[in-house]
């Protein structure tokens, strides 16, 4: 036997099985289940003045729906009498009390009963609904709606009521829910409800009756279900308590469900989020909650959940679905932060907290040591990193005395051991703002220094050997015994360079040669009363400054920035010699400087930290100005079990990127 | 035993999909004409879907009568794009599961039950009787679904992996165990 003849013999047994019953079907494919006519909301101003024209928007139901004509036929319609004690309509109002009315024909309440026990209990006040029987109906709804909103039930903007109208008579359902609604409608005016107001017909069905006595809910709320639960919905949920789990829902959560459609899934309801976020709040941030309201916004799959607490209001988001906590709120994490530092909020400074696309960090500052914690930048319970270091002040100005305690330290020198030292504060205009900075300079023997100190947290950033009559009152002393590698050699007392020369230690600098650039300047000036050379030069489309000093040619100030205009391809400087980018077209930091900027950033200095990589990397970038690129450090330190990686401009020292993480 | 290993070779059987799709349509337009030819040619495998979930012939049937009735309400949802077949038996899967939840019966039908198929049924043959009766009692409840479906209703594998949310290769595999299985049984080991 072949698979294909045996999969013939299957087929024929399954055809021959199968029920043959079209005449079945048939019968019933005049019949509607459900039989939604509309399920629309209004929505309420929030204003006092004239009530204005509501809009209405129309839930999409499925156009064969609204297409067909209700046939109240077989045997599901039979509640229609011809007697005043006869059943013509079940009106019910949903919001989380369910409340359902019986009606006769001329609109007289013949039973009023509250379907849970919210409902019950709003219905206490009119002798458990008994004193509504036999009140016209438009009475009766406007006594429960004015219940529900003393009842607090209809407050917030987030809150819904749902009108349902079930009654095998299409038309007499129809303008009762337009009598209805405008009825909840003003009730909710008067009452300055925000609540939007939803409602719906359909005709009698077994199914939905025996739902709604399941689930406990009225059947208008078991006829809002079962359209969650349409077989031909792609996005029928797997859930197999999904009806269950949708009648535990309010009426809100399914106005918003039904709009931004379940994708088979079920939201935890609003009662699951306050529990997540109440059990967050008291076991996580220590908080004692005394009240909790959950707001479901279940087009972004979450629900807000406004906590009152020990210590003030607190928003903890849940998500909808997987009851995940999304704590995205700074306080939140702020909070944790504390904890976890065993301080509470008075006992900081500089709280604060700034986040990347990642990660949320909350930093502050407290007895001598800034503290810098890592979150997931939408879920802050728990603690990714955090770093504890020590510094002296923060964000101030350490002052001049304390700059120079720190070139010294660094130089690994007493005050006793050097000379003529002079401290100068500088702002430096740096791409990443301002940094105040001090610039201390002596001699040690026969060699000047220049130490460039950060002004506020006192780092050593760069430091040179300068020319001993850079140092002021330079006088001639003996060598030092200890001398840090020099980084210029240069014969001493020489009065002027040169223009050549100081354009060449400018392009030498920039990495470029003659051939390659166009000259646009070259003076020469007295500055401070030092002689320099100011040089300016375009290549590639880059105007280069420079500073030079005129005494040996030591680049005192360095600046690039796009040629105005450049881009276009023709310009008015001629195309330089070779188009091809080169690193050095660009003016470059150098590797220390780029490892003081890291370092400064991350408060630590160089001897405090192991295991230093520095590596210097282009990074492409493809611009049709003409710009070929970034130059950039990459540079990598650890320090307390912690590793830090930074990426830093190569041509600003500006910090791109950083990241600091544990140690493994 | 006559088959190669290699022998899940794919091919159009049951219901041509254009056909169905131009059925569907006028279903949409309230063509009761077209649920009828439609209910012809596809109840045997609305019929598998809801049987190989149920176990029970007679809540198949219902969930069959219930499932056109069903199309015919829903076919103006219906997208011209896809599978026509994998649409109907979607709408099959979803009210067999509602049923199944219903009734929570999950309990396996003795002998005795699945003897009920044939003789419930007048058309029924000796020889169907046999391969209903013999083979599905033997097959898991996956592997009954997949050869079902794939004898009944024209979907390829793949089509069936998407419709039961199951790995293609998962439908291969059990599809191929459970042919060898119903051909044992079928044919007796002395074949095997």
């Amino acid at each position: 036997m072949t698979d294909r003849e045996l999969e013939e013999m299957l087929a024929k047994a399954l055809d021959h099985a199968a029920p043959d019953d079209l005449e079945g079907v048939l019968s019933r494919c005049g019949e509607r289940r459900g039989n939604v006519i509309m399920l629309e909301q209004t929505n309420q101003t929030v204003n006092n003045q004239k009530p204005a024209k509501r809009s209405r928007w129309w839930m999409g139901l499925v156009a064969a729906c609204l297409a067909v004509v209700l046939v109240a036929g077989g045997a599901a319609g039979g509640m229609w009498y011809q007697s005043n004690r006869a059943v013509a309509s079940v009106i019910s109002l949903d919001v989380n009390p369910s409340i359902e009315l019986k009606v006769n024909q001329n609109e007289r309440v013949l039973s009023c009963r509250g379907v849970n026990e919210d409902a019950r209990t709003v219905l206490a006040e009119m002798n458990n609904g008994e004193d509504l029987v036999g009140s016209k109906l438009d009475v009766a709804v406007n006594a429960i709606v004015g219940a529900l909103v003393r009842h607090g039930y209809l407050d917030d903007i987030s809150s819904a009521i749902l009108i349902s109208v079930e009654d095998s008579n299409a038309d007499r359902a129809a303008r009762l829910q337009a009598q209805l609604t405008a009825t909840v409608d003003g009730v909710l005016q008067n009452a300055a409800s925000q609540a939007g107001v939803l409602s719906q017909v359909f005709s009698p069905d077994s199914d939905v009756d025996a739902q709604a006595q399941q689930y406990g809910v009225s059947t208008g709320k078991a006829a809002l279900i079962a359209k969650f639960l349409d077989p031909a919905d792609p996005a029928f949920p797997n859930d197999p308590n999904a009806a269950e789990k949708l009648a535990a829902l309010s009426i809100e959560e399914l106005r918003q469900l039904w709009k931004d459609g379940t994708n088979g899934r079920i939201p935890i309801g609003m009662p699951a989020a306050i529990e997540i976020a109440t059990r967050y709040a008291e076991d996580t941030l220590g908080l004692t909650v005394t009240s909790a309201k959950a707001d479901p916004e279940l087009e972004e799959w979450y629900y807000e959940v406004e906590l009152g607490t020990s210590a003030g209001e607190r928003e903890v988001r849940v998500e909808a679905y997987t009851g995940e906590l999304l704590v995205s709120s700074s306080p939140a994490a702020q909070a944790i932060a504390l904890r976890h530092a065993g301080l509470t909020e008075a006992q900081v400074s500089h709280l604060f907290t700034y986040f990347d696309r990642s990660y949320r960090y909350v930093c502050f500052y407290a007895d001598g040591y800034w503290y810098n914690y890592k979150f997931d930048y939408d879920k802050a319970e728990a603690v990714l990193d955090y770093m504890k270091t020590p510094q002296r002040t923060i964000y101030g100005d350490i002052g001049a005395d304390a700059a120079v305690d720190a070139a010294l330290k660094y130089a690994g020198l007493s005050r006793s051991q050097v000379s003529d030292l002079v401290v100068e504060q500088d702002w430096d205009e740096d791409g990443d703002g301002t940094l105040l900075e001090y610039e201390v300079k002596f001699l040690k023997g026969n060699a000047g220094y220049e130490y460039t100190v950060e002004g506020r947290i006192g780092e050593v950033l760069s430091w040179n050997e300068i020319p001993m009559d850079e140092v002021q009152g330079g006088s001639q002393t003996p060598a030092p015994q200890t001398t840090p590698a020099p980084q210029t050699t240069q014969a001493p007392a020489v009065t002027d360079i040169g223009a050549d020369a100081a354009k060449a230690a400018a392009l030498k600098h920039a990495g470029l040669s003659a051939g390659q650039v166009t000259w646009i300047k070259a003076q020469r000036d007295y500055d401070d009363g030092r002689l320099e050379y100011e040089l300016e030069f375009i290549c590639n489309n880059t105007e280069y400054e420079y500073t030079v000093l005129a005494s040996n040619g030591s680049v005192l100030k360095y600046e690039t920035e796009p040629v105005k205009g450049a881009g276009g391809g023709t310009q008015t400087t001629p195309a330089p010699a070779t188009q091809t980018p080169s690193a050095g077209a660009t003016a470059d930091i150098g590797a220390d400087r780029a490892k003081a900027a890291a370092l400064a950033h991350a408060g630590l200095s160089a001897s405090q930290v192991t295991g230093m990589k520095c590596e210097r990397d282009w990074e492409d970038d493809h611009h049709s100005d003409g710009h070929h690129g970034r130059l950039e450090y990459e540079i990598e330190f650890r320090c307390n079990g912690y590793e830090y990686e930074y990426t830093i401009d190569g041509s600003t020292g500006a910090i791109l990127d950083h990241e600091c993480d544990r140690d493994d | 035993m006559l088959t190669t290993a290699n022998d899940t070779v794919e091919r159009e059987q049951g219901p041509d999909r254009e056909h169905l799709d131009r059925l569907l349509n006028a279903v949409a337009q309230g063509d009761k004409d077209a649920l009828g030819q439609l209910y012809h040619l596809t109840r045997g495998a609305v019929y598998a879907m809801a049987l190989s979930m149920l176990r029970d012939p007679h809540e198949a049937q219902d969930v069959t009568q219930d499932a056109f009735v069903t199309i015919w309400q829903k076919a103006a949802s219906y997208r011209s794009q896809g599978s026509p077949m994998a649409w109907m038996l979607t709408i099959t899967r979803n009210l067999t599961k509602m049923r199944l939840r219903q009734s929570a019966r999950l309990g396996e039908l003795t002998d005795e039950e699945w003897n009920a198929i044939p003789a419930q049924a007048p058309g029924v043959t000796a020889e169907d009787r046999i391969v209903l009766q013999n083979a599905l009692s033997r097959l898991s409840a996956q592997e009954r679904q997949i050869v079902l479906l794939h004898a009944s209703s024209g979907l390829k594998h793949r089509e069936i992996a998407v419709l039961l949310e199951l790995p293609l290769s998962t439908v291969l595999s059990k599809y191929r165990r459970a042919l060898e299985k119903l051909k044992t049984q079928l044919e007796g080991d002395d074949h095997a």
